[in-house]
């Protein structure tokens, strides 16, 4: 503090010194920073990447669900369950139901499957991480039959759409 | 007392949000002279990101993301990102696929690590951030 006290005054007398009027020491300079802020978003409480699935109802179910996570964002936003895309299955599936849900705070809010991508679900208000939110799956045979065995893998896609 | 204030304030900017995955576009695009529409984007994410993707998608009357406007197997590479730096990447859309004034979407995302042959049973997930446009005719 001091230091600066001295330095000012030390500056100050030598701009006297040497004849530089003591206005010039007051000239300013401004200078206008502009910047926008665009939509944005993150996931919050990242979602484990892989989620193990466990079988349930006799061996007539596969289901899974993610641990919760939270999307924040400066704006509002819509949500949608893009898509289930399922990757690796056992021979002899191919008519399996692979039904996909998103879920807020335990809630259903839209449902996916391997045909087809959910509704979009609109918060006007924007999130702010304080709602939790969860993907969830669920492999069935048709007619309710015991799955074939084997690995099934499907990957579940969120959106977050900004306007 | 000063370091009382310093720690709380750096355990506040800790406690806040990372607010910075993002998409950077016009809000409407019209064709350029030649009819294809040029779209200048800029992507940023939070953290560095190898081989992002991206792609214009339609959107339908619902609201949905639909269907991508072009096929992304034809780019011939994926940027990668630098934390919070912001990385311009150019979308060609062709004039044809524009047939009226309509909403389309940027979307970026990340390819998720899909494990086969684990000899278990999972489910993956992943996530896209999407950005509504409008392109005029």
């Amino acid at each position: 503090m001091f230091r600066s006290v001295i330095a000012g005054a030390s500056a100050a007398a030598l701009a006297v010194a040497s004849g530089v009027p003591a206005f010039a020491q007051l000239a300013s300079q401004e200078s206008t920073f502009t910047g926008t802020v665009p939509a944005v978003c993150t996931v919050s409480d990242q979602v484990q990447a892989t989620t193990p699935m466990s079988l349930n109802g006799g061996g007539t179910e596969l289901s899974g669900l993610t641990d919760d996570f939270n999307f924040q964002s400066n704006g509002a936003v819509s949500v949608q369950l893009r898509a289930v895309n399922v990757t690796a299955q056992p021979a002899g599936t191919a008519g399996y139901s692979f039904s996909g849900s998103l879920n807020d705070s335990g809630t259903l809010i839209a449902s996916a499957t391997a045909a087809g991508a959910s509704s979009v679900v609109s918060y006007a208000g924007g999130l702010a991480g304080n709602e939790d939110f969860s993907m969830g799956l669920l492999i069935s045979a048709p007619g309710g039959a015991v799955l074939n065995q084997g690995s099934y893998t499907a990957v579940l896609t969120t959106d977050y759409i900004a306007s | 007392m000063i370091k009382q204030l310093l720690a709380a304030i750096t355990l506040g900017l800790a406690a806040m949000p990372a607010l910075s995955d993002g998409i950077e576009i016009p809000k409407v695009i019209s064709p350029t002279m030649g009819g294809d529409y040029v779209l200048r984007t800029d992507l940023f994410t939070t953290n560095a990101v190898t081989k992002l993707q991206y792609d214009a998608f339609y959107v339908t009357d619902a609201g949905r993301i639909g269907e991508a406007v072009e096929n992304t197997d034809l780019r011939p590479s994926a940027p990668n990102t630098r934390a919070g730096v912001k990385k311009r990447v150019l979308i060609r859309i062709p004039g044809e696929a524009i047939t009226k004034e309509q909403l389309l979407a940027v979307c970026m995302w990340r390819n998720p690590k899909v494990l086969n042959d684990t000899g278990s049973s999972a489910m993956v997930s992943a996530f896209r951030y999407c950005k509504l446009f409008t392109a005029k005719l």
